[in-house]
């Protein structure tokens, strides 16, 4: 098991360097110097071009990566070239946001997607479960924003029982009402079509495993139907459902950044569609960065989780 | 005339999903070959009408802020949505076989080369690369659809390579390669016709995906640029006037995206159950 943790954990180390020079080739294939972009009506092409020797542009691509990366690692992000901010700023602003949007989701898909999955696992085939499957099929074809609209028109406009855009969220009102009534909306966008998708994993899942031996095994031992379910089944079903997460995590950040932009929440995803509307680079590559890094990073906590869970996984 | 009752078409033609999902999609793509027909207006031409009106009779979806008919640009939409499906499904899965099949047959050190290509595509979300494309180049529907087609080709790949691999197996390639015919051919004529069945499902699945996608991305504004009718430009128009335009201007679109999207969805569940009963 150990080593496996280990090739998983290299892999990941790998795979987040291969994207870093991935994104910064792909950045720096674009014609255009960023410095004469900016400055070039004020300065003169001799100021131009110090100002470019003095940020390193004049190095080989090479050579510009790793500076790059150097002060990366120290923890240097560099100044946004639109906003004369500190990236490490903005982004320490902005992530949790999103964290806590994507918490929130994720827990309102698991607490709507388990009862209903388990309920179609159990009525399987009658019309309960066509209703409910038909439902999360339902759920997962809307697109994530016109949910999210249609949640504004009824509750905002419509009975204006919430507001309808996020501006003024801070983890400082964590505590307070305010900031709740703002975060239910995003969170339901985003969590009920993820909620879709795991009702139909669960529903296979248990159905997968409801025909196992064990089953007939604990139920000759004289288990009650009802602790069958949930200590057997449902331990075996989470399995499942603990890789899936880490594939719905693809759509919940997707949802993220497009619900953000639709409420304005000041997350992560608008903060990246600001810098792409400004063409930020700087900040482009930060923040791409980090969410490639958070996406590995889940992915690994997944997979070491599963093969936690089952045994079966760390003899290979 | 007798169908067998084991040929596709028997079976397809069975399946409720399935048939819900191709009529659907069949009447989305009627709307967009027959639009010059059926559209009451030019899609593009402005101040038809007063902007933001309401349905009635001259306009059955009303007008949008420009005045410009909103059934037509709907209408017209459909092409839009098909266009990136389609192109999207064909160019992924073209590659997804490719690259599938050889990683999964010849496997090695070309597997081991594909599979780790794939796997670090795999660990960028879609939608970022789609937003980073569109920050480098000038976003239109061709970024889009570039973006997107990278983005479904690595799990596309993944599953077509399992397929492959669990072929791989099988008696009649064992004899096959027994008797000494070239791997290119025992890829053609034995594996690739038995892929197919999951190739066309995440066919479909896929086109739903990139509907959703394109919609979304257009939504943002790093997709289809005004004034092409999108459906998903149609609703960033939309959301932006909330509180003043009529309800219908901000659902219509949204509407119609569920629907081709529900049709796809059910198209690839349909086509799921046919091919693999046991997890109905």
């Amino acid at each position: 098991m150990i080593k496996y943790l280990i090739k998983r954990i290299a892999f990941a180390i790998i795979t987040i360097f291969a994207i870093s020079i991935i994104i910064f080739s792909v950045i720096h294939i674009i014609p255009g110097d960023p410095v004469s972009v900016l400055y070039g009506y004020e300065l003169t092409q001799q100021e131009i071009e110090e100002i470019r020797e003095n940020l390193g542009l004049n190095e080989p691509l090479t050579v510009q990566y790793f500076n790059w990366i150097k002060k990366l690692l120290t923890g240097d992000m560099g100044k946004s070239i639109v906003r004369r901010d500190e990236i490490s700023e903005l982004i320490g602003n902005a992530f949790p946001n999103t964290l806590l949007l994507a918490i929130t989701s994720l827990i309102i898909g698991l607490l709507v997607a388990f009862p209903i999955g388990t309920i179609t696992a159990l009525k399987r085939g009658t019309a309960t479960d066509v209703f409910l499957s038909g439902g999360a099929v339902l759920f997962i074809s809307f697109p994530t924003f016109w949910l999210a609209i249609l949640l504004i028109l009824v509750l905002a406009v419509g009975l204006k029982i919430l507001p309808a855009a996020s501006y003024n969220v801070s983890v400082e009102s964590f505590w307070s009402w305010n900031y709740w009534k703002l975060l239910i909306m995003p969170s339901l966008a985003i969590g009920l079509p993820v909620a879709g998708r795991l009702v139909r994993i669960i529903r296979i899942e248990m159905i997968d495993n409801m025909g196992k031996e064990y089953v007939q095994l604990v139920r000759a031992k004289g288990a009650g139907e009802r602790r069958i379910i949930i200590f057997h089944i449902l331990r075996n079903a989470l399995v499942a459902t603990s890789t899936v997460i880490g594939l719905t995590l693809a759509n919940l950040l997707g949802g993220i950044v497009i619900v953000e932009a639709v409420f304005g929440y000041p997350g992560m995803g608008r903060l990246l569609l600001e810098s792409v509307l400004r063409r930020d680079y700087p900040a482009i590559q930060i923040i791409v960065m980090v969410f490639s890094l958070a996406f590995i990073l889940i992915n690994l906590l997944v997979d070491i989780l599963y093969s936690v869970l089952d045994p079966r996984i760390r003899l290979e | 005339m007798k169908i067998s009752k084991t040929s596709i078409f028997y079976r397809v033609t069975r399946n409720a999903k399935a048939m819900v999902g191709i009529i659907i999609v069949t009447m989305v793509v009627l709307m967009a070959l027959l639009a010059p027909i059926i559209a009451p207006y030019d899609p593009y031409e402005i101040s038809l009408g007063r902007p933001l009106e309401s349905p009635n009779s001259t306009f059955l979806f009303g007008t949008d802020v420009l005045g410009r008919d909103v059934l037509s640009r709907i209408i017209y939409g459909s092409r839009i949505s098909l266009i990136a499906a389609l192109s999207v499904g064909l160019i992924s899965a073209f590659l997804a076989v490719i690259f599938g099949l050889t990683a999964g047959y010849i496997g090695g050190k070309t597997d081991l080369i594909i599979m780790r290509f794939v796997d670090i595509m795999l660990s960028i979300p879609g939608i970022i690369i789609a937003i980073v494309v569109a920050a480098i180049f000038n976003p239109s529907l061709f970024t889009v659809i570039i973006a997107l087609s990278f983005g479904m080709t690595s799990g596309f790949t993944r599953v077509v390579r399992s397929k492959a691999l669990a072929l791989k197996e099988e008696t009649y390639v064992r004899a096959a390669e027994s008797i000494g015919e070239s791997k290119l051919f025992i890829m053609l004529r034995y594996i690739l016709p038995n892929t197919l069945g999951i190739v066309f499902i995440q066919i479909a699945l896929n086109m739903s995906s990139t509907v959703i996608f394109e919609a979304g991305i257009s939504y943002l504004g790093l997709g289809s640029q005004p004034p092409s009718t999108s459906w998903g430009l149609m609703l960033s128009e939309a959301s932006q006037r909330l509180y003043n335009a009529p309800k219908t201007f901000a659902i219509i679109p949204g509407l119609f995206i569920l629907v081709l999207v529900l049709g796809l969805n059910f198209l690839g569940d349909g086509l799921r159950d046919i091919y693999d009963p046991r997890l109905r």
